[in-house]
């Protein structure tokens, strides 16, 4: 087998229009942040947080190094890598909720029983998927404002760069896209505010 | 949710979120009219923003989107610091106040911690690194590490030196420093800087938060956060790619915008920056919101900002401009090659400037300027062949140069990157000869240039290849200037060198280089061999098509004297030239020249003039109006306007092309001379006959400079300033610069016979009335011209006038004839040659009026009247005919 090629090949080929480069970084990408991931929830004495953004930021360390980058691309990447960082989470949550629920459906693997995600924090990031998922069918820059902000760490303002609008707009994105997420899982988790 | 409702609930949100919480319920009675699912939505949300609203989920993630508690680790211990305030966030830490508490001593310390979210282990390795960066550095403006641990839950910490200060902009705006005072605590910052980069550390995060002044007015520089460690390995640079995302556009130069490599020339960028406002007041650049790669394109497109003195407050404009705007200029340059290369080459620069030394913004420009100079000669070297169709014997059409053939193989047919390499050279060769260089600002002479490397390169023996393309470059600069003696010392020592191992491409260029200087020296029929050995050898090295070969065509065919092997050559380096893949568009012009040249040569002068218009066209307004080459053409074309008879439009530009020869290629160049020389011509023909003299003799003195007095473009101003003199009451000095003439006519290697028979005809029709008929000359003279043919046409009109006029002046019936038919013969070749608005013409027509009533026959009259007011608009080139005409149509009236 030949070596696969870097993520910044993919990167610089989804500029150009690749359609089958997103997958090919996402390939490469969601291994490594489900390690990164996994290596701050495993077992006993597993961390308080999660720390995504600096998750993200370590995955980019790993994966890019000391490659050159455009900058378009690397804004590209970081946005990819809050979506299938948000992705890692959520599979996890998935894989506690079928460990949970027992028989009938496939059996496990090991590891991600070890992860120790709450119930509670299982349920959370689900009912937050599925919020933004419906939030992005109204309002898809203002889910995006919240995957990067989440997952990533992206400050306002660097979101505004991406998008082009002013950190205005995507400030007033941000704090409505917030309230009205966490209204929406309180609500289905029943939960009070 | 459909996009309509959300927007709708975005905005209801958006707009009570701004309201005192008193006053939202009612604003939502009215802004949800009836819609109650809207308003239990809105409310809902109310409840849920704030921090101490968030989800548990955002907590686990522990997202920035959250800030954290800014009151989180006052009171706790770290080490031996008892930390007090949060002071700041940025990057991936966060940096808190903290108080010595071990009871030891008094100090305060900003203690730097990685944020929360930011806590992997890599990012932690990272971040210690920070730390062995500043124990690096010890410098009084640089903030020292005082102490580094590690927190109870494993994470890095550092102590640096507390600074309690303003940002430096700040500071210089509140207590109003003067323009010394500014520039003074810069360089104190500049030597900050230096003293980094001597460590191998670049900051690459130089801006006004990063330098606080303190109270004693000391400025530190702060955050080493995102600096790099030049001498690293890969993966070992702290902070170096998590920084890609966190620097600050508004003092980052392209490159790093790029995300590209950056070296210490970054720290030039943002100290460029910083002068420039600590200076203005302002930032250099409008960085408007873009991705960075849109930043750095336009500063590129913008190639530096507004010179400093035009945006800085009136007390500091005149201070700042000349030396001052070209230094803060060159730490701005978005090129990085043409910035400054280190913090040391700024200072300086900066120092010679306070010191009002002469400083080195010159040698900071040299190779700048070098470049430029070299540059434009690349182009300029055609000049030569372009402009010598200036010489336009007084009186006559028919005396022109063959055109002396320039080399092609300049400076432009080096590689780019190796002439860039010959001029970095020849700066530092002047630099290390003359480090001083010359008083009096930026008025760097090029001969002392030129002498202080000439000097240097002598000594470079053993390294032959350098040695010889910089011997190259020195002769191409030296051809540029006209200097053709100096152009062929230094091609000699080129080719000495370059025998040791020159390339035979380097070979060939250098003797074709040299061909072309003994066409322009000795004359053509001595290089003649030359050029087409010269020819030979780029066949076969290059082959039949090569861009090179049609160059040296062209240049060849300018010194084959037969005119259809000319004008075959010309055609055949047109056609290699006119092949699609080889569109050069300056070489393309120069052929044209050369058959304009041709053309004007074989007597075809509106042919010429259409030539000369096909290659200015070649040369488009990419080359700027005043390329060299350009003027060239203009003066060749406006030299057509003379026998085309529209001496006013060519006088009015060829007073415009000597003014911009002037300014280009400098006072005593060659060029300056064609165009005094045409400008002295036209002044002639219109009788100024003192202006006329004015401009010959100044011509005549550069040529007798540039070329010798024994060249022949020498002799032919000789020629023109003694057909002028004639006219005056200066016979004896007319007479001598005549003969002057002759002898070198006569002594070109290649006599022309027709034009010295030519010329002969001339000064006797000039001298008329003379003691003896000097017809008998005259007639073997129209003979032999007769005999060569359309080429010698011109020559022969002009003849068969001094015939006619001598035959006047015989007076006798035979005469009378005779006169008639000259003059006949002479107004059909200058309309035949389309030279119909020419005075030639009408004084012939005049001529023949004269004759004919003499022998009793009848004229035109109006034709004659009308001929005659147009050369009494001119100057009487035959007095004796205009003379007579007018008495004719006076007494005949």
């Amino acid at each position: 087998m030949t070596n696969p090629e870097p993520i910044t090949v993919w990167l610089e080929r989804l500029s150009g229009g690749d359609s089958g480069a997103l997958e090919q970084v996402i390939q490469r990408l969601y291994p490594e942040l489900r390690n990164l991931a996994r290596g701050r929830l495993r077992g006993e004495g597993r961390a308080m947080t999660i720390g995504t953004t600096g998750l993200v930021h370590e995955a980019y360390l790993r994966l890019v190094g000391q490659h050159s980058l455009s900058a378009e691309s690397r804004t590209r990447f970081f946005a990819i890598a809050s979506n299938t960082m948000r992705r890692v989470l959520v599979d996890y949550a998935r894989a506690r909720r079928r460990h949970k629920r027992g028989g009938g459906v496939a059996p496990v693997p090991l590891e991600e029983v070890e992860v120790a995600l709450s119930d509670t924090e299982s349920d959370e990031i689900l009912a937050l998927d599925e919020a933004l998922e419906r939030l992005a069918l109204a309002d898809p820059r203002a889910a995006s404002v919240v995957e990067r902000r989440f997952f990533c760490g992206f400050s306002v303002a660097e979101i505004a760069v991406e998008f082009s609008v002013s950190e205005k707009t995507i400030q007033r994105d941000w704090v409505t896209a917030r309230a009205w997420l966490r209204k929406e899982v309180r609500r289905d988790l029943d939960l009070a505010p | 949710m459909d996009p309509d409702t959300w927007s709708r609930v975005q905005r209801i949100f958006a707009e009570a979120c701004d309201l005192p919480q008193a006053e939202r319920a009612a604003f939502l009675d009215g802004a949800c009219d009836a819609n109650s699912a809207i308003r239990t939505e809105i409310e809902d949300m109310l409840a849920s923003s704030g921090d101490e609203h968030a989800l548990g989920i955002e907590r686990l993630i522990e997202t920035d989107a959250i800030a954290p508690d800014s009151e989180r680790l006052v009171g706790q211990r770290l080490g031996a610091w008892r930390i007090e305030r949060l002071l700041g966030r940025g990057g991936m830490a966060e940096v808190w106040l903290a108080a010595r508490d071990d009871g030891q001593y008094e100090q305060l310390a900003a203690l730097k911690l990685l944020r929360p979210g930011w806590r992997t282990a890599e990012l932690a390795r990272r971040f210690r690194q920070e730390r062995q960066v500043l124990a690096r550095l010890r410098h009084p403006n640089i903030s020292r590490l005082l102490d580094g641990g590690v927190t109870e839950a494993g994470l890095p910490f550092i102590a640096m030196e507390y600074v309690d200060g303003v940002p430096i902009t700040e500071w210089c705006r509140e207590r109003d420093l003067s323009f010394t005072q500014r520039l003074e605590l810069f360089r104190t910052v500049c030597d900050a800087v230096h003293e980094a980069h001597a460590n191998l550390i670049v900051h690459r995060d130089l801006k006004p938060s990063n330098i606080l002044v303190t109270s004693e007015g000391q400025p530190i520089l702060l955050d080493f956060g995102i600096a790099k460690l030049l001498d690293s390995e890969g993966g070992e640079e702290p902070g170096t790619r998590e920084a890609d995302r966190l620097l600050t556009p508004e003092y980052s130069p392209p490159e790093q915008l790029r995300g590209e490599s950056v070296s210490t020339q970054v720290d030039v960028w943002g100290l460029g920056v910083l002068l420039y406002e600590l200076l203005t007041g302002v930032h250099p650049h409008r960085i408007e919101r873009a991705s960075p790669e849109e930043i750095a394109r336009r500063l590129e497109q913008q190639d530096g900002p507004a010179p400093a003195s035009s945006v800085a407050p009136p007390a500091f404009r005149s201070a700042l401009q000349g030396d001052l705007d070209r230094i803060i200029g060159k730490a701005l340059r978005p090129d990085r090659a043409e910035r400054y290369r280190s913090v040391d080459e700024l200072t300086q620069d900066l120092s010679r400037w306070s010191q009002c030394l002469p400083v080195s913004v010159q040698s900071a420009t040299l190779r700048y300027r070098a470049g430029r100079f070299v540059r434009r000669n690349r182009l300029a070297l055609g000049i030569g062949t372009a402009v010598a169709v200036s010489v336009f014997g007084f009186g006559t059409l028919a005396l022109w140069q063959a055109q002396r053939a320039s080399a092609e193989r300049d400076v432009a047919q080096l590689e780019h990157e190796r002439s860039e390499r010959v001029i970095g050279l020849l700066v530092d060769l002047f630099q290390a000869s003359n480090p001083t260089i010359v008083p009096g600002g930026d008025t760097l002479r090029v001969t002392d240039f030129l002498a202080a490397s000439e000097a240097k390169l002598a000594t470079l023996s053993d390294q032959p290849g350098v040695q010889s393309r910089l011997w190259e470059t020195m002769a191409a600069i030296h051809e540029a200037r006209s200097r053709y003696h100096e152009e062929r010392a230094a091609l000699d020592l080129a080719l000495g060198a370059a025998d040791h191992g020159g390339s035979r491409a380097e070979l060939l260029r250098l003797r074709h280089r040299r061909a072309v200087n003994v066409a322009r020296l000795d004359g053509p029929a001595v290089a003649l061999p030359l050029l087409r050995e010269s020819l030979t050898a780029h066949e076969s090295l290059l082959g039949a098509a090569h861009a090179d070969v049609a160059a040296a065509l062209r240049d060849l065919a300018e010194a084959v004297p037969d005119p259809p092997e000319r004008l075959t050559m010309l055609e055949r380096s047109l056609a290699i030239l006119r092949a699609p893949a080889k569109l050069d568009s300056i070489s393309m012009a120069r052929t044209y020249n050369s058959l304009g040249i041709h053309h004007w040569t074989a007597h075809e002068i509106p042919l010429a003039a259409e030539s000369f218009a096909a290659a200015l066209q070649m040369m488009s307004s990419e080359f700027g109006a005043e390329h060299p080459y350009r003027l060239a053409l203009m003066n060749n074309l406006s030299t057509c306007m003379i026998p085309l008879g529209r001496f006013e439009e060519a006088g009015a530009l060829h007073r415009k092309i000597l003014a911009a020869v002037r300014r280009v290629l400098g006072e005593g160049s060659v060029a300056v001379a064609r165009s005094l020389q045409n400008l002295g011509v036209l002044a002639a023909h219109g009788g100024r006959y003192d202006e006329s003299l004015g401009h010959l003799r100044a011509a005549l003195a550069i040529y007798e400079q540039r070329l010798g007095r024994d060249h022949a473009e020498t002799g032919n101003a000789a020629r023109n300033l003694g057909l002028v003199l004639k006219r005056t009451t200066q016979q004896r000095e007319a007479d001598r610069m005549l003969d002057r003439a002759v002898r070198v006519i006569s002594s070109q290697a290649n006599p022309d016979s027709l034009t010295l028979l030519h010329f002969g005809a001339q000064r006797a029709a000039i001298a008329l009335p003379a003691a003896r008929d000097p017809s008998p000359s005259i007639r073997h003279a129209v003979d032999r011209l007769g005999a060569a043919g359309p080429p010698a046409r011109l020559s022969l009109a002009d003849a068969l006038m001094a015939l006619g006029a001598a035959s006047l002046e015989a007076a006798g019936a035979s005469r009378a004839a005779e006169a008639e038919s000259s003059f006949a013969l002479a107004a059909a070749i200058y309309r035949g040659a389309g030279l119909i608005e020419y005075p030639g013409l009408a004084q012939a027509v005049c001529g023949l009026s004269v004759a004919r009533a003499a022998s009793g026959a009848s004229f035109d009259r109006a034709e004659a009247l009308a001929a005659l007011e147009r050369c009494q608009r001119w100057g009487l080139r035959y007095p004796s005919i205009t003379e007579r005409a007018a008495r004719l149509l006076v007494t005949n009236r």
